[in-house]
């Protein structure tokens, strides 16, 4: 009697997980298909001495820009960089109050 | 009894059109890495040839046949024009990407992660990358923001697939995207007054989700919560980012680019 709903929810169950459980991990989980490494802990498994170490924006405006050196993207081994996690902190899920008065639209004069 | 297994089956059914607004979903490699790494190199230079110091780019990291209507890039992050060293002793310059990621181990949190424009790519259905160029003034301000604290303080790890922008209790990629974009526009790190003007003048894409969906979502996962919305569901968009921007005068160019085209909005 409980055999098809339950066979339903079973499949159900299994049709839908993939949909969640693949793309819930965040897009430099890839990094971990290809270079072995576990981002989110900034483990590095694999050994090519591809990844970005460090980087620092740019700030001086004018100045010229290009593409140079390893910031090129390589094909194959070292293609992907592990992530650098730039923090766990922040504003934990509490909603800011909603008193403050609005500022005039956006402008950059 | 039965009916409760009916019912389980019929609601985990009607999840997955929910699951598929998201914004900063990937999936398994679907591309070639070799191409990944030529495209990602193509928008790099496309950005530079620019001039460009800070653009917002986004990606299809999902079939564009199963995204809701008005969504076409499902993540979004900054790039930022950086000198970059490399383990083996390389240096170069060029663009990192500055990401608020789901996290694999918990899809109801998120952190802050900054990789390579091939890292961004890696997980896409298709090359294509919609890019927001801001007007020159902007990528000042939003530099100095994102090389400040305030932009990992902006952060909330709370994650929703489908968070409502007007409200601070959850936060996806577009969210603190443009959390951070208003920060840089308005000179404040206060979130209350981030908040504010995001609800006055910025207009979220609508998402079409169904009552059923709304109530039985969050049961397959806490990331689809759409507690933070009123009865209509909206969230940020690269889209409705790039008319905010457009509409203020904020952006200098919006486009997309594939492999052989560049295509302006």
């Amino acid at each position: 009697m409980l055999f098809r709903p339950i066979l339903l929810s079973l499949l159900a169950v299994a049709t839908v997980t993939p949909a969640y459980g693949g793309p819930s991990g965040r897009h430099s989980a890839n990094a971990v298909e290809y270079s072995g490494r576990a981002v989110s802990e900034g483990v590095s498994a694999l050994a090519t001495g591809g990844a970005v170490v460090s980087s620092a924006p740019i700030i001086a405006f004018g100045s010229s820009v290009a593409i140079t050196g390893s910031a090129l993207e390589e094909i194959g081994n070292g293609a992907l960089d592990v992530g650098t996690a730039l923090s766990r902190v922040g504003t934990e899920g509490s909603n800011p109050q909603q008193d403050a008065a609005p500022n005039g639209p956006p402008r950059l004069d | 009894m039965r009916y409760v297994f009916r019912f389980l089956a019929v609601l985990c059914l009607c999840l997955p059109l929910t699951a598929r607004a998201g914004s900063s979903e990937a999936g398994n490699p679907v591309l070639p890495i070799d191409q990944v790494a030529t495209f990602s190199n193509r928008v790099q230079h496309d950005l530079a040839s620019r001039g460009v110091h800070v653009a917002i780019v986004g990606r299809v990291g999902r079939d564009p046949s199963q995204l809701p209507r008005g969504i076409r890039y499902t993540h979004i992050g900054f790039w930022v024009f950086s000198n970059v060293t490399r383990a083996d002793g390389s240096t170069g310059t060029g663009y990192r990407v500055y990401n608020l990621y789901q996290r694999g181990d918990n899809a109801s949190r998120s952190e802050l992660i900054q990789d390579s424009p091939a890292d961004f790519f890696a997980g896409a259905h298709r090359f294509d990358a919609g890019v927001i160029i801001p007007d020159r003034r902007l990528q000042e301000k939003l530099l100095r923001v994102i090389a400040s604290p305030t932009y990992a303080a902006l952060h909330n790890p709370s994650y929703s697939v489908l968070a409502n922008p007007r409200d601070g209790r959850f936060q996806n990629c577009t969210e603190h995207t443009l959390d951070v974009l208003m920060a840089a526009v308005y000179g404040t790190s206060d979130r209350s007054q981030i908040k504010a003007n995001i609800a006055a003048h910025f207009a979220p894409q609508d998402i079409r989700v169904d009552g059923l969906q709304r109530l039985l979502a969050p049961a397959a996962s806490r990331a689809l919560t759409t507690a933070d919305h009123g009865a209509q569901v909206r969230t940020a968009t690269f889209g409705s980012i790039g008319r905010f921007m457009r509409a203020h005068d904020l952006a200098e160019s919006v486009y997309y680019i594939t492999p052989d085209r560049v295509i302006s909005y």
